[in-house]
């Protein structure tokens, strides 16, 4: 449910309520009104019927006063009495009469029992308005009857007049009396109806609003349980909710699991992977240094196989000349044995001449140095063979307690056509302990930092400059330090920071594979060492190698070394980040 | 009178070996570093031939035989070397502009053979040298320039298309994308610059430029390859005689100014056939005997049979 709808249902449940409380209030008010209206109504009728009772009571009055004026005036006067106290009270009476017969027909203020001032309102039913022009019909003539009565101011009363307004009076009074007792019969019912109707009003008042009452009780409890049940049904919708969500949640751990191990399985792959890759690119650079190296040896053995080969050859040519000598030579000596001496003196000008010739022959006058050449370059090629051998130490893959200083010499022998060509090499070697290490590794590594410091040297910079490699090593007992440096180009401090890294070079594409010091670290670290370079552009380049004597591999279990784990811990292979 | 030579390693047995060798016919000089056989160089009168190590201490042998150039372009020059690094052949073709790359364990009689020719020519071109006191400056080059000749071979249409429009706007372009095309282009065109790849198809680019030379000798050859082999950079230098060897990919500024050279070289063997060294050292090797000169009717893989033998047989390297 989105908010909007939300905001709309709560708005049209207030509405209802709204329109219930002001139906309520509507209700009320108009109940109340008609109440007052009614009850103004309802105080009129007591009005109205009070003095309907009052023109009854009139009514009879009148004849009484007429009877008593004519009584007086007849038998009574003697007896002192005068008619002038009737009188009085019949004008009285039939002012007060008409003045409330008028107010039915038309409605005005009235005088009531009290005399005070009183609103009659007009007659409201038909039957009432005729009542009131019917005894108005009677009135009328009555009252003309009654005048003469009233307005003679004489004592006494004409005796006609008085027995006529009498039989007049008696005639119509009946029908006076009766026409102001339907009247107030008629008012009195039109006030019970009136009533009735305000009880009506009163009581459908109540009865509505106990309705709207009830009606909005119900449908509160309507909403109510409505609300309720949403909230059960959203409530077991969130059960639901929770248990599919539960499930799916469940589902997506098993997923995860999976992909865990599935992620497991292909950082496994991906590591062989790159420890394949890697194990090969420490390979290629292997191949790459050795390239180098090989250019470097093929040209180291071949300057020796060529004068070897060209001494000998030259000696074999003059092996000819040397066996036709030794044979003419031989020749003249049995001759000389034999005593056939005729033409002896020509064979030895003969000889002469030959030994002249052969003697003549560097090839044969310095066949000694021809001979020397070709042994010395012999052992130049058995040296460094032995030395292509010392430095791979194939037969000696594992650990070994070795000098150092041996291990450089080597590596200097194996270098040696590079750096000769570049640089002036001095060795400062100190008294060092033996160390057990990987001979052929550290070698790698003294070999790569000795060509580093050559290529380092190889652009003169200025003018008589002498590229110069100085290795020093020392040791303080603890560990064994080498020191490589050179007064080559040097290395800028950007570039010094990144010279570890694999794959950072600063040779041309194809010409390094910006792995050799990388591997350099690689093998520093596995024998617990330590490498550190300082550089200064264009003054020169320093390398420190730090060893310890005692490597951590020595107090290794007793078992180490037994054993082949997958990955023996001294394989080139397992390497280490860097 | 002995002929002069010059060798120079750093390694003194191959001085004394090369000594004792040679000293019977020739004037022998050894020096030890460039700058030591530099130095003999400007001070002797005529060294015909200088046999140099490449790997030196100093200075390289390449880079020697370039300022020996410079100083005696009379000299040849030969590199000897224990080690054939690519650089450094390539160097000896574009830069040293060497005679013959000879590698080391060498073989006396052959090197004797391969010194001797060397000797012959340098007489010659001293000889030719002394008769023209300015001998190169003096052509009248822009007049020659504008009929240039340029003929592309290789077997990539695109490589050939490429290369044609990058000299179509300076000179008259040929393409060819086989041998034949080529030889038939050749027969009836007068070639100045030769631009070929290493490997035609099936025949090698050597071979290819040994029989080029016996159809037209004095055509220019540029060989470009992205073989980074050594050994056929050798057999360029030294049976081939190619002018320039360019290694693909390569700047196109670096074959134009190679073009510019080669047409410059060429106009000099045109007008002074007796420059070209490469006729001297036929002349040379098959003295002046009747060369046969290829037939209209013989066919393509004659010439190239023919040329592979020359090359096999011959006493030197």
């Amino acid at each position: 449910m989105s908010q909007n709808e939300k905001k709309n249902s709560s708005a049209s449940k207030y509405r209802e309520i709204l329109i219930s409380i002001t139906l309520f209030i509507i209700l009320d008010i108009g109940v109340l009104l008609m109440n007052f209206f009614i009850s103004a109504q309802i105080k009129q009728d007591a009005v109205n019927v009070g003095l309907a009772g009052r023109q009854q009571m009139l009514s009879q009055k009148i004849v009484k006063s007429v009877f008593q004026i004519h009584f007086i005036q007849n038998y009574g006067q003697g007896e002192g009495r005068r008619i002038d106290v009737p009188r009085k009270d019949l004008e009285t009476s039939a002012t007060i009469f008409e003045q409330t017969l008028m107010g039915y027909y038309e409605g005005r203020m009235v005088l009531d029992q009290n005399l005070e001032p009183v609103y009659l309102s007009k007659a409201e039913t038909k039957r009432a308005q005729d009542l009131v022009q019917r005894t108005l019909n009677v009135w009328g003539p009555l009252k003309q009857k009654l005048e003469p009565i009233i307005k003679s101011k004489k004592d006494t009363v004409d005796l006609a007049v008085s027995i006529n307004t009498i039989i007049h009076v008696l005639r119509k009074d009946l029908t006076l009396l009766d026409l102001t007792s339907d009247l107030n019969f008629e008012l009195q019912k039109t006030s019970a109806n009136r009533a009735e109707i305000l009880r009506l009003i009163q009581s459908g008042g109540i009865v509505l609003a106990l309705g709207n009452f009830f009606v909005l009780l119900f449908h509160f409890f309507g909403k109510l349980r409505e609300r309720d049940e949403e909230i059960e049904r959203y409530s077991q919708g969130l059960e639901e909710m929770v248990t599919a969500r539960t499930k799916e949640l469940r589902q997506s751990q098993n997923q995860l699991i999976q992909l865990n191990e599935n992620l497991e399985q292909m950082v496994e792959n991906r590591t062989k992977q790159l420890k394949d890759s890697q194990a090969q690119l420490i390979q290629s650079e292997k191949m790459a240094s050795l390239g180098q190296m090989v250019a470097g040896i093929a040209h180291e053995i071949n300057t020796p196989l060529g004068y070897v080969r060209s001494n000998i050859e030259a000696i074999k040519e003059t092996q000819s000349d040397i066996s036709s000598v030794a044979k003419q030579f031989g020749l003249t000596q049995k001759k000389l044995i034999n005593g056939q001496l005729d033409d002896i003196e020509d064979l030895l000008r003969k000889n002469h001449t030959m030994l002249k010739d052969l003697t003549k022959n560097p090839a044969y006058a310095q066949s000694e140095l021809l001979l020397d050449g070709a042994i010395e370059g012999m052992d130049k090629i058995q040296d460094l063979v032995l030395n292509l051998k010392n430095f791979s130490r194939l037969d000696e893959a594992d650990m070994k307690e070795v000098d150092l200083n041996t291990g450089i010499d080597t590596a200097l022998k194996i270098a040696h056509n590079v750096l000769k060509y570049r640089v002036m090499v001095t060795k400062e070697y100190g008294n060092i302990p033996k160390i057990k290490c990987y001979p052929a590794q550290l070698n790698q590594v003294f070999l790569n930092l000795l060509v580093n410091s050559a290529q380092a040297c190889e652009k003169p910079k200025v003018e008589g400059y002498k590229g110069h490699v100085l290795i020093r090593t020392f040791s303080d007992g603890e560990k064994v330090v080498i020191e490589i440096s050179d007064n080559g180009i040097g290395i800028s401090d950007e570039k010094l920071n990144k010279i570890f890294e694999p794959f950072y070079t600063t040779k041309p594409v194809g010409k390094g594979t910006g792995l050799g010091l990388s591997i350099v670290y690689q093998i520093i670290e596995k024998h617990n060492g330590q490498i550190s370079v300082q550089s200064k552009l264009n003054e020169g380049t320093k390398f420190r190698i730090e060893l310890p004597t005692v490597t951590s591999e020595q107090e290794g279990s007793a078992t180490a070394g037994l054993f082949a784990e997958d990955e023996p811990e001294d394989s080139p292979f397992k390497t280490k980040a860097v | 009178m002995k002929y002069t030579i010059l060798f120079v390693d750093d390694e003194p047995q191959v001085l004394i070996s090369l000594s004792i060798v040679f000293q019977k016919d020739y004037n022998v000089l050894t020096a030890q570093s460039g700058i030591a056989a530099l130095e003999i160089i400007r001070r002797t009168p005529l060294v015909h031939v200088i046999i140099s190590d490449q790997r030196m201490p100093g200075m390289p042998g390449v880079e020697l035989l370039k300022s020996v150039k410079e100083i005696s372009p009379t000299t040849m020059r030969i590199l000897l070397t224990g080690y054939a690094d690519l650089d450094a052949v390539i160097g000896s073709i574009n830069v040293g502009d060497v005679f013959r790359f000879v590698n080391k364990p060498w073989k006396n009689d052959k090197l004797r053979e391969t010194v001797r020719l060397a000797c012959q020519i340098s007489e010659k071109m001293n000889n030719l040298y002394l008769q023209h006191q300015t001998p190169g400056t003096s052509l009248d080059s822009q007049e020659l320039m504008t009929d240039a000749r340029v003929l592309v071979v290789d077997a990539n249409k695109a490589h050939l298309q490429a290369i044609k429009e990058l000299f179509v706007s300076d000179y008259t372009v040929y393409t060819a994308a086989t041998v034949d095309e080529a030889f038939r282009i050749m027969k009836s065109n007068s070639i100045s610059v030769l631009i070929t790849e290493a490997m035609i198809n099936d025949t090698d680019g050597v071979d290819f430029l040994a029989a080029i030379r016996e159809v037209q000798p004095d055509t220019v050859p540029i060989l470009l390859s992205d073989s980074k082999d050594a050994a056929l950079a050798v057999r360029l230098i030294n049976q081939g005689r190619v002018f320039r060897y360019l290694i693909k990919p390569f700047k196109r500024e670096v074959l134009k100014t190679a073009v510019q050279s080669a047409i410059s070289q060429y106009n000099l063997f045109k007008k002074r056939p007796s420059m070209n060294l490469r006729r001297q050292e036929e002349e040379l090797i098959l003295g002046d005997s009747v060369r046969p000169k290829p037939t209209e009717a013989e066919a393509q893989p004659d010439i190239l049979d023919r040329a592979r033998e020359n090359i096999k047989n011959r006493p030197t390297y």
